[in-house]
C-alpha cells in the first residue's frame, strides 16, 4: 500500500515549514579535510573524550552494534552507537549519537520533543522511559550519521559539537519550563 | 506475543538494511569513497540528483520547497535550509501519511521509532488527529559526496516503504482509512 495524498496531506506539507536551527555556516575551515567511508571505534571514542564527555565506558550489548558512552553534564548522558560495521576492521558506516535528559513529567517531555522537533535541524527527539527507572520518563535526542560512500573526516567532531550544543539548549528549555528539573537532576547525578 | 518478537527482530535489521540497498544503485562499495565533497548545493543540482534517483518533481510550492514523488510512489515533501544566495547547506525530506486518532498505528510509529535509528520520526497534530512524518535530514555542510547524498535519498524511500508495511500489518483498516482521507 503506497501513501496516498489527500487535501490533509497536502495542507500539512504546505503547513511543514523546513526549521534551520543547528545549521551554522563555516565552510571556510572544512574544505581540504579528507573524505572518509567509515568510522573506528576508536574514532568515535576519541571524538567523544574531546567532545568533553566522560567517565565513557564500552557500553556494547551485541558485537556487530558497538557502543560507547559516558556523561556530557549533569544527568545527561552522550552515547555513540556505531551500525553497519565491520567487526574485523572495526570500521562502520553509520553513528548514532544519543542523550537522554531526565524530565520531571511525561507532559513536560512532550512539550520539550515538540519544540526540538521543530527548530533542530538533523536531530531526532522521543519521549522515553529510563530502563532502571521504570516510573520515570526522559527526553531522548538523537543524531545518525551517514558515511556510506564518503563524507568529511570533520563530519564526526562537528555533529559532535552541534549535538552537545542542542542538549545545552534542550536542558535551559526543560529547566525554564520547570524549574524542578534542577532538583531532579543533581539527585540523578549523586546517585 | 511471538510475531511482536519476530517484527522486533525484522526492525532490528533495518539500520543496516538501507546501506545495502543502496550500495546496489552505485558505483563502487558503499565503503570507499566515490567522488569529491561538496559543502552546499544549489536547488538545481539536487533536482538533477533527484532525478537520477527515480525522484519525480510532483509541485513547486515554494522556490524552497518542493513536493516529490518517490521511486517506491510515496508523496514526500523536501524543504532547503541553510540557504544563501543560490546555495543551500541542507535538505530535508519527509514522506507523510495521515493518521487521525488510530491507536493501533500509533502505537505500531511510537514501536518503529524506537527501533529504527536512521529514521527521524514525527507526528504532527491536526483538527483530524495526527500526521506521521518520516524521513532524514541530510545536511551537506560538513562535506558530503554527491553519492552520499543520493545514498541518504534512497534511504528515505526505503524508509516510507517499510513504515507502511510495518503500518499495515499493525492496523489493517489502515489502507481503507487513507482511501477515506484521499476521497475526501
Amino acid at each position: 500500500m503506497r501513501s496516498s495524498i489527500g487535501a490533509g496531506v497536502i495542507a500539512v506539507l504546505i503547513a511543514f515549514a523546513g526549521p534551520v536551527g543547528g545549521v551554522s555556516a563555516q565552510p571556510e575551515s572544512l574544505i581540504g579535510a579528507k573524505a572518509v567511508a567509515s568510522v573506528s571505534y576508536d574514532d568515535l571514542r576519541r571524538a567523544l573524550l574531546e567532545a568533553g564527555a566522560t567517565d565513557i565506558r564500552d557500553l556494547t550489548v551485541d558485537p556487530k552494534i558497538p557502543s560507547f558512552g559516558g556523561v556530557h553534564s549533569q544527568a545527561a548522558s552522550l552515547q555513540g552507537v556505531l551500525y553497519a560495521c565491520d567487526v574485523v576492521e572495526q570500521r562502520c558506516r553509520g553513528v548514532q549519537l544519543i542523550s537522554l535528559i531526565p524530565a520531571t513529567t511525561r507532559r513536560t517531555a512532550q512539550i520539550i520533543v515538540g519544540g526540538v522537533e521543530r527548530t533542530a535541524f538533523s536531530i531526532d527527539a522521543r519521549v522515553t522511559e529510563l530502563v532502571n527507572r521504570p516510573d520515570s520518563v526522559a527526553v531522548m535526542l538523537s543524531s545518525y550519521l551517514v558515511y556510506d560512500y564518503g563524507v568529511s573526516e570533520q563530519l564526526l567532531p562537528i555533529a559532535l559539537e552541534q549535538f552537545r550544543r542542542a542538549i545545552d539548549q534542550t536542558k535551559k528549555f526543560m529547566l525554564k519550563d520547570d524549574p524542578a528539573h534542577a532538583d531532579l537532576w543533581a539527585k540523578q547525578a549523586g546517585n | 506475543m511471538i510475531w511482536r518478537i519476530f517484527t522486533l527482530a525484522a526492525l532490528l535489521l533495518l539500520a543496516g538494511l538501507p546501506h545495502s540497498r543502496a550500495a546496489l544503485a552505485q558505483t563502487g562499495t558503499p565503503d570507499e569513497v566515490s567522488g569529491k565533497l561538496i559543502y552546499s548545493i544549489a536547488p538545481e543540482q539536487m533536482e538533477l540528483l533527484l532525478v537520477e534517483s527515480g525522484f519525480t518533481a510532483l509541485q513547486k510550492l515554494e522556490p524552497l520547497r518542493w513536493i516529490l514523488r518517490s521511486p517506491g510512489g510515496y508523496t514526500m515533501v523536501m524543504n532547503f535550509v541553510g540557504c544563501k544566495e543560490d546555495r543551500c547547506e541542507g535538505a530535508r525530506l519527509r514522506a507523510v501519511w495521515p493518521l487521525g486518532q488510530r491507536d493501533a498505528a500509533l502505537k505500531a510509529v511510537r514501536f518503529y521509532e524506537d527501533t529504527v535509528a536512521i529514521a527521524h520520526v514525527s507526528l504532527q497534530p491536526s483538527q483530524q488527529g495526527f500526521y506521521l512524518l518520516v524521513g532524514r535530514d541530510i545536511w551537506l555542510l560538513p562535506g558530503r559526496t554527491l553519492a552520499n547524498v543520493a545514498t541518504q535519498l534512497e534511504q528515505v524511500d526505503f524508509l516510507a516503504g517499510t513504515m507502511t508495511e510495518h503500518l499495515v500489518k499493525n492496523d489493517p483498516g489502515i489502507a481503507e482509512f487513507w482511501q477515506q482521507v484521499q476521497a475526501r
